[in-house]
């Protein structure tokens, strides 16, 4: 009996404790203001360094200042890449988007089809009288019906990462221009656990794709034709992806894992050092800028190996979006103005480090982009760029195919499964014909 | 059998278990090693070309970024009060539930004790969006009460069942003298039942707590403001697109594990009551 | 004087009445002590349920009206090859998932279970997996296992067992193993815990009849132990069961399905192609697909404890 008695005081005590901290909840009034008390809501997805996101807020907060907008009624969020799919989809199911995002060319295509973004033409026309003017590549893709949704904010150029000095090692002066030399140059430089390949073959989107379409593509090989029709299955793709699978089960030239890598994987490969070569956007490079690296010095930034169909790397632009569902749109559309206004944007490339090329060319003069040796190699990369998706351009049906990762899946069927090349091939085409038609989608 | 061998066989069943124990403790341990080494490491040290299995320039500097340049401290405050208030509100829910489910007859009784089960059935990797909508629409979004309710659909029909399995295996003769004395139902239920439950009420506690301490995906999409926010969310904020900090990351893993544990240690005394149950049957 | 006392025994049988009517009315009371659990549940799961199955039988993505196509989605999922191999994925994963937790577990609370010193020091720490959000979890092991400098190659290289590092997460043979091993590190300790408060309410009569019977160790445990502990099994294994075969976590941050669909599991392709592809009608249908298969072994589990037992 004692014992109990014992108890049942402690619990007694512990429950009244419990019991003031679970109803005083309501009344410690921690809440936040509603989505919509603010008149303007910014999303901001991490850009790779905390400066160049800290400067952007700012420029938020210095635009709604300006505005006369309260500190409260400006909301900027800050969504990680990961989150963006997943809250994105339910703010708009309840029908309350932000009202400025940045948007890839995947979100403009997927966003903008179903009618979600704003057309914000006033925007780039203003933007093209600049000196200068911009570089208007991305221009038709972002135009919808005569609207165009996303006002570009910057060139994302992928660039191969890659050690000279394991190269040098080696006995080549640099790294290969043609995959069949890289390839044999990486047999002499792999010794596990270095790799020469840091091929992402991982199943999220999208440093996958970038990476096996610059093998692809070198080749003749695309996902698309001018006509944005499935083109996958050609001599020339079926090329690659038997060079691939010797790369990956003959020569072993790329690390087992990156079957399960993210797209994080690649970059701490590199940066650890394991590996002497990755395709990715800069980021790799700004963090060794930032982290001291051992390897910067021996990194230089290029085109990836070519083949038969030409020596190219890829790049994409990112752009600006206003949500139509905006309250406000004039003061959303004048945030985006505010960024790329050329004198606050000239800051924010010079601060994102390289991971954009500046969507007006004059900037290319600033001598930010001569500070680094690597960087011209970036340059030479990216006037060689065209999009992933070259000669079409994506397309919803597309978008749907990138996101569920429905090509590289293939991939991973004739590296691990043992299909043969060619029916792998087949088979990812087939898949693209599939969704294609489900949407409505010429093929 | 013997004495002596009945002594011997019990002595290698304690040693079995000691040997087991060592095992399941090491294999436990591991990963948290590697948590505690690495947020004591330089990132040179955790991302450089030689892995270390020890920090030769121990740091205590990610804990410092994790308290002065995040809002880790914010973070830890919330999940404390929503934590404490699911389990307790739990506690209370579940009780009457199982005490409902168990001692009173009406009708639809096992249809209802089976669809506490079913509730789980749905992942919240899938109801997220509806549960925005009916949070949105009782304007408890971004509220640290939108998390509890939905917390509580979590929690309850997990301890109910607990509760209800507990409930069983007391006699019903205990309830029935006290309530021929002038005890009303809620004084058998706090009085006698809830005492003699006490591991039960241990385990409702530690798992009302560490779930709603841990929860991930609701507390993403439900709460957005910086201000309400919980630790979960917080973590993947440290994830710069594809760039990890992974030493301030496994230094707040290491802090926002010391509740849970707390709650563990304090609960835990609660497990102890078979004498307490036999002095019933006796 | 009698007046008096007639008067307030009057009033008093009234009230009594009122609140007897109130407490003692077996269903009002019923009713009462269950409406916070139905009205929470109501909101947080009924409603969301439901619309996750009408869901099921639309195509819509998010923002847009859904348009019914009836069981079309179900039918492009039982006509694809890479779902059946999802689907048997999610078997695998979950038996063997909730099979090693068991084992483990039970050994945990067995030996927990027996007189030692320190012993609460040693269940605070088998309880400390389970303290950690399966999030953080996931990334560590994450880290643990990678190819280049996770601690598991680390060790086995300096120990000498291997050569360089293996790719746990990437080998066709070793992915879901690895994965089933973080999903055991991070959940053991829910089976450890419930299984030791099973333990400590067995009746130390039971064993001590049992032993004057003369059994030893083993009887014992056969005999009184397991017997004791089947309505904790049940619970234990029914809810985790549920718990294991829906969650994306682990996988997600693991290998995201990869080799080849090898590791992926049925509520990760729901979530990618409802949140990553925008299909949410064909997500929704995904996790339908698995849901009459618990709903089953719910039955079957609970129905003997639901029939044998109760006021």
């Amino acid at each position: 009996m004692t014992h109990v008695s014992y108890s049942r005081r402690s619990v007694g005590k512990a429950g009244l404790a419990a019991a003031a901290a679970g109803l005083s909840v309501p009344f410690l009034n921690i809440r936040a203001a509603s989505a919509r008390d603010a008149k303007l809501v910014f999303w901001l997805q991490p850009n790779f360094n905390k400066v160049a996101d800290d400067l952007l807020v700012a420029q938020a907060k210095d635009y709604a200042r300006s505005k006369g907008l309260k500190d409260n009624e400006l909301q900027i969020e800050v969504v990680p890449g990961g989150e963006v799919s997943k809250r994105m989809a339910a703010a708009l199911e309840i029908g309350a988007p932000p009202d400025v995002t940045r948007t890839n060319e995947e979100d403009l295509v997927k966003w903008g089809s179903i009618g979600h973004l704003l057309d914000i033409t006033p925007v780039v026309n203003e933007m093209k009288t600049r000196p200068g003017g911009i570089n208007e590549g991305s221009l038709p893709l972002a135009t919808r019906n005569g609207q165009i949704l996303g006002a570009p904010m910057g060139i994302a150029a992928n660039a191969a990462h890659v050690r000279a000095d394991k190269f040098k090692e080696a006995g080549y002066d640099s790294m290969p221009a043609t995959w069949e030399g890289f390839i044999e140059a990486g047999r002499k430089i792999t010794k596990p656990p270095f790799y020469s390949f840091g091929m992402a073959l991982g199943l999220v989107p999208s440093d996958s794709l970038v990476d096996l379409m610059s093998v692809v593509s070198a080749y003749g090989g695309s996902l698309l034709d001018a006509q944005n029709r499935p083109a996958f299955e050609s001599d020339g793709t079926i090329a690659a992806f038997k060079l691939v699978e010797a790369m990956y089960n003959k020569d072993k030239i790329i690390p087992r894992g990156s079957l399960s890598w993210d797209n994080s994987g690649n970059n701490k490969a590199f940066q650890s050092g394991q590996v002497a070569y990755i395709m990715n956007p800069t980021s790799v490079y700004s963090s060794l800028v930032t982290d001291k690296s051992p390897f910067l010095d021996a990194t230089v930034l290029d085109r990836p190996p070519g083949g038969p169909a030409g020596r190219f790397s890829t790049a994409s632009t990112d752009h600006y979006s206003v949500f139509k569902k905006a309250p406000n749109p004039e003061l959303a559309m004048g945030l985006v103005q505010h960024f790329l206004k050329p004198e606050n944007y000239s800051r924010f490339i010079v601060e994102a480090g390289g991971r954009y090329l500046p969507i007006y060319p004059s900037l290319l003069s600033d001598p930010f982009w001569t500070s680094k040796p690597a960087f011209a190699g970036l340059l030479e990369a990216a006037r060689s760029a065209r999009s992933t998706y070259a000669p079409g351009k994506i397309t919803p049906a597309l978008s749907e195919v990138v996101n569920r990762s429905l090509i590289i899946s293939e991939v991973q069927n004739m590296l691990v499964k043992g299909k043969e090349p060619a029916r792998a091939v087949a088979d990812a085409h087939k898949t693209m014909v599939d969704v294609f038609k489900r949407l409505g989608e010429p093929t | 059998m013997s004495v002596g061998s009945k002594d011997r066989s019990k002595r290698l069943a304690h040693h079995i278990g000691s040997i087991t124990l060592f095992i399941l403790i090491v294999w436990t341990l591991a990963p948290l090693y590697w948590m505690v080494v690495t947020s004591l490491k330089t990132n040179s040290e955790i991302y450089g070309e030689t892995i270390t299995l020890w920090p030769l320039k121990p740091t205590i500097d990610n804990y410092r970024i994790l308290f002065q340049e995040t809002n880790f401290p914010i973070y830890f405050r919330n999940s404390v009060i929503v934590a404490v208030a699911t389990t307790f509100l739990s506690l209370i829910f579940a009780a009457l539930a199982a005490y409902a489910l168990t001692r009173l007859v009406f009708p639809g009784r096992r249809f209802f004790a089976r669809a506490l089960v079913y509730t789980y059935l749905m992942p919240s990797s899938l109801l997220f969006i509806p549960l925005l909508v009916i949070i949105r629409g009782v304007g408890l979004q971004n509220t640290l009460e939108g998390l509890v309710l939905s917390y509580l659909g979590f929690t309850v029909p997990f301890c109910s069942w607990l509760l209800m399995g507990y409930f069983m295996s007391i006699p019903i003769e205990l309830e029935e003298s006290a309530m021929i004395d002038g005890c009303s139902r809620i004084g058998v239920l706090i009085r006698i039942v809830l005492p003699l439950t006490l591991p039960a009420l241990a385990v409702v506690a530690f798992f009302s707590f560490t779930l709603s301490w841990n929860e991930f995906i609701y507390a993403s999409v439900l709460v957005s403001d910086v201000s309400v926010r919980t630790i979960p969310t917080g973590i993947p904020n440290f994830v710069v697109q594809d760039v990890f900090f992974w030493g301030p990351m496994m230094a707040s893993t290491l802090i926002s594990a010391i509740p849970p544990l707390i709650v563990y240690f304090v609960f835990q005394r609660f497990l102890i009551t078979g004498l307490t149950v036999g002095a019933v049957k006796g | 004087m009698t007046g008096v006392a007639a008067a307030v025994s009057v009033e008093d049988v009234r009230r009594t009445t009122f609140w007897q009517y109130l407490t003692n009315d077996v269903r009002t009371l019923a009713f009462l002590f269950l409406l916070p659990t139905i009205l929470i549940l109501t909101c947080v799961v009924v409603y969301p349920f439901t619309y996750a199955l009408l869901l099921s039988f639309q195509d819509k993505t998010a923002g847009a009206p859904g348009k019914f196509i009836g069981l079309r989605n179900y039918i492009e999922l039982l006509s694809d090859p890479e779902y059946i191999q999802i689907f048997y994925n999610t078997v695998w994963y979950t038996v063997f998932g909730v099979g090693i937790k068991f084992i483990i577990g039970l050994a945990s609370a067995l030996a927990l279970n027996q007189p030692r010193r320190f012993t609460p020091i040693y269940r605070t720490i088998l309880f400390v997996p389970w303290a950690i959000p399966t999030v953080i979890a996931s990334l560590t092991w994450l880290w643990v296992y990678n190819e280049f400098n996770g601690l598991l190659n680390l060790l086995l290289t300096r120990l000498g067992l291997l050569d360089h590092g293996i790719a746990w997460l990437a080998e066709p043979k070793l992915a879901m193993w690895s994965v089933i091993a973080v999903v055991v590190w991070n959940g053991t300790p829910f089976y450890t815990m419930h299984f030791l408060a099973g333990l400590q309410a067995i009746p130390k009569e039971l064993y001590e009849a049992a032993e004057i019977d003369g059994a030893g160790e083993l009887n014992k445990f056969w005999h009184v132990t397991i017997p004791s502990m089947k309505p904790v099994f049940t619970i234990t294994v029914m809810l985790s069961t549920v718990f294991t075969s829906t969650s994306i976590v682990v996988v997600n941050i693991l290998t995201n399905g990869a080799p080849a669909n090898l590791t992926q599991i049925l509520p990760n392709e729901s979530y990618s192609a409802a949140i990553s592809a925008g299909r949410m009608g064909l997500g929704s249908a995904i996790n339908m697909t698995l849901l009459p298969f618990l709903v089953v072994f719910i039955i079957i589990l609970t129905r003997r404890m639901l029939g044998n037992k109760g006021a």
